[in-house]
């Protein structure tokens, strides 16, 4: 077995296009998931009961099937709804679906988490409403959930190799094209599995220092 | 939509439905095993085993699971290594659920209190009888919630498996829809088994924390 990973190089052109949708598409999704969980965190602290339950059955049909077949269902089965368009654009909307869930469960606990004589207090001294909201609720709720949303913001940057199986020419796809053009597979995969750990890695850390200047925040 | 033509393709659906609860299984079987070990190695007193187990988890928790299984399904065979691709399927799961379970497990025995090996260790008791007399039963107890969970992520995970050629649930309900041209029925299907599978899982999940709950009296 000879491993050669020096082949990669001269594919550089095609594997920097594919690292930067995967950017792309991680960065925008993740963006679209966190602000639809978010809006259905606060439909469902909000909403009644009718809310609440269609967000629950909402939530819990996006996480019981896997991404892979939601993509399917959406980008091949789609056209006959009248649902068409680029792989880029409808994987990256489906990668926000498939997190929003998840984030909504998120934002909801951190919602639960502010104590309600906070709010009380807030309404006491005779703060309007949005102010409540952006002063007192959002912060507190925001430290409680970064630690998550760090990890769910790496749940969807694995999650996203899967567009290449709709033909999104991202990372994983470009990779898996060059190894079978120059059967240099071993290479491949192991490179490509170096860049998605670094990835993760360079994310993780960059959390905890956000959580640790948050934390500095919150004790002054 | 039609779905008159799914019926006559039960059959591939259910040799789908099989290997994919076959694959799942399996994986988690023998991803306990091996995420009991790594977690041993992570807890242990000895540097270079901790290092190692740090390793582990990193690594297989930083890659996404359709690198990792590109990478297995190409590598073993370079390597000298002739399995079926349900094998390989097998292998690739089990490691990444290894290192998920090491982290759950690692958190389940931090959570026992150190008084309680010290006192068995007066009463003259042996470090395995410590283990498994002790440690493992009051680890198993607090995770189990996560591990069903955990087990959940893992049977929808076994999607990917698809990718590399194994005629899991995704992969019949891929030919379905290629030969009657109707993927919108097709991968509904897979969607409504894939969610029925999941909610069963969550409801066992439940009753067996609610049993664990009783047998144990574990103080919330």
């Amino acid at each position: 077995m000879n491993f050669n990973p020096g082949l990669l190089l001269d594919h550089i052109p095609t594997l920097a296009h594919g690292f930067a949708l995967t950017l792309l598409t991680w960065v925008c999704g993740t963006i679209i998931a966190i602000g639809l969980g978010f809006s259905l965190a606060v439909l469902q602290t909000l909403g009644g009961t009718f809310q609440q339950t269609a967000i629950r059955i909402y939530n819990d049909v996006v996480r019981g099937v896997p991404f892979i077949v939601q993509l399917f269902l959406v980008y091949y089965g789609g056209p006959h709804l009248g649902i068409r368009g680029d792989a880029v654009v409808i994987g990256t909307a489906m990668l926000g679906i498939y997190g929003s869930p998840y984030f909504c469960e998120v934002f909801r606990g951190g919602f639960q988490s502010v104590p309600v004589g906070y709010i009380e207090a807030g309404k006491a001294l005779g703060l309007r409403r949005t102010t409540i909201m952006m002063r007192i609720i959002l912060p507190q709720m925001l430290v409680v959930a970064l630690p998550s949303v760090v990890n769910l913001t790496i749940v969807l940057l694995k999650e996203s190799t899967v567009l290449s199986v709709i033909t999104v020419p991202e990372l994983t796809y470009q990779v898996s094209g060059i190894s079978s053009d120059t059967f240099a597979f071993a290479e491949c995969f192991l490179i490509l599995a170096l860049v998605y750990w670094a990835l993760v890695e360079i994310t993780m850390i960059a959390g905890q220092r956000a959580e640790r200047s948050v934390m500095k925040f919150m004790q002054r | 939509m039609d779905f008159s033509f799914v019926f006559s393709e039960w059959r591939v659906l259910l040799i789908g439905t099989y290997h994919t609860i076959l694959v799942s299984a399996i994986s988690l079987v023998l991803g306990f095993v091996l995420g009991l070990l790594v977690c041993l190695l992570r807890l242990s007193s000895h540097r270079a085993l901790v290092e190692i187990g740090r390793f582990y988890i990193s690594f297989f928790r930083g890659v996404p699971l359709l690198v990792q299984l590109l990478l297995i399904f190409y590598m073993l065979p370079l390597i000298g290594v002739n399995i079926s691709s349900i094998g390989a399927a097998i292998v690739g799961v089990s490691v990444v659920a290894a290192a998920y379970q090491a982290e759950i497990l690692r958190g389940g025995f931090q959570a026992i209190p150190h008084g309680q090996v010290e006192a068995a260790r007066m009463m003259g008791l042996s470090s395995r009888r410590i283990f498994a007399r002790i440690l493992l039963p009051q680890a198993l107890q607090r995770v189990t919630p996560s591990l069903v969970n955990d087990a959940i992520l893992l049977l929808k995970s076994s999607s990917l498996i698809s990718v590399v050629g194994v005629l899991d649930l995704t992969r019949a309900s891929q030919n379905i829809a290629a030969s009657s041209l109707r993927p919108m029925e097709a991968y509904l299907d897979a969607a409504i088994i894939y969610l029925f599978l999941t909610a069963l899982l969550s409801i066992a999940g439940r009753s067996l924390e609610r049993q664990l709950a009783l047998a144990g009296g574990l103080a919330r």
